[in-house]
């Protein structure tokens, strides 16, 4: 099983990740080509408190997803309902180089169908339990996480 | 925004307000599966989101239609709900 590790600072934790378009993967997993182009590491927040992963408007125009459907949400003013897509999550073994290195990553197999978040600055994607019930999410005292799926 | 996207964008719209109105019946019987829809209609129910959006990339080539989650309780977003305004379009 893939394990991803990473420090927290004891407040949030923060890991970089690529988001992948279903239809892409998919053209990926039936060519022979070894590398899976056009991946660039996006920043998600883990939220155990979120039950689905959100993603920004950032990522959906860096990636050109395409919406599927509508999702709703319970928030602060009450219910309101978002644009949403399709798309797996992969994580990166090691924080990623530069743009055009070759940067190994583990993909979530699990597709995820994520609302868009409204613009955010500190992170580009919610992390939420739709991805992490995948997997065994560990939060050390020493600042460390780790999760494995 | 390209003519088939905006078209597209219709189309998921009227399909979710469709099924909402029809989600309290479909539980019961389909709770955990995903509807594929057009023009405001069910057509099919399938075990997960990817052989819904496949059904539809099949049966559509105009591409117009959608697919929602058989689930009666919305998305929480934790500790960051206020990352959503919901006024945002």
């Amino acid at each position: 099983m893939p394990l991803i590790q990473g420090r927290h600072n004891g407040r949030a934790a923060v890991v970089p990740i690529a988001i992948i378009d279903v239809a892409k993967y998919r053209g990926h997993k039936f060519s022979n080509a070894p590398v899976l182009p056009g991946t660039k590491p996006f920043r998600a927040l883990i939220d155990t408190g979120a039950t689905s992963t959100m993603i920004s408007p950032r990522v959906v125009s860096s990636l050109g997803l395409q919406q599927v459907n509508m999702r709703r949400y319970n928030g602060l003013g009450g219910l309101f309902d978002r644009p949403a897509y399709l798309f797996h999550v992969a994580f990166y073994h090691a924080v990623p180089t530069a743009p055009a290195a070759i940067n190994p990553i583990s993909i979530c197999l699990k597709e995820i169908n994520g609302g868009a978040l409204s613009d955010e600055d500190t992170f580009d994607v919610l992390l939420g339990m739709d991805v992490l019930r995948t997997g065994n999410l560990r939060v050390d005292k020493d600042g460390t996480f780790s999760f494995e799926f | 925004m390209s003519s088939l996207n905006a078209l597209k964008a219709v189309e998921i719209d009227r399909n979710f307000a469709a099924f909402l109105k029809m989600l309290p019946n479909l539980v019961g019987d389909y709770a955990g599966q995903w509807a594929l829809l057009r023009h405001g209609f069910v057509i099919a129910f399938y075990p997960s989101a990817l052989d819904a959006q496949i059904a539809g990339n099949i049966n559509f080539d105009d591409q117009i239609f959608s697919i929602q989650p058989v689930e009666q309780a919305p998305d929480e977003l934790g500790y960051f709900s206020y990352a959503i305004n919901p006024r945002t379009p």
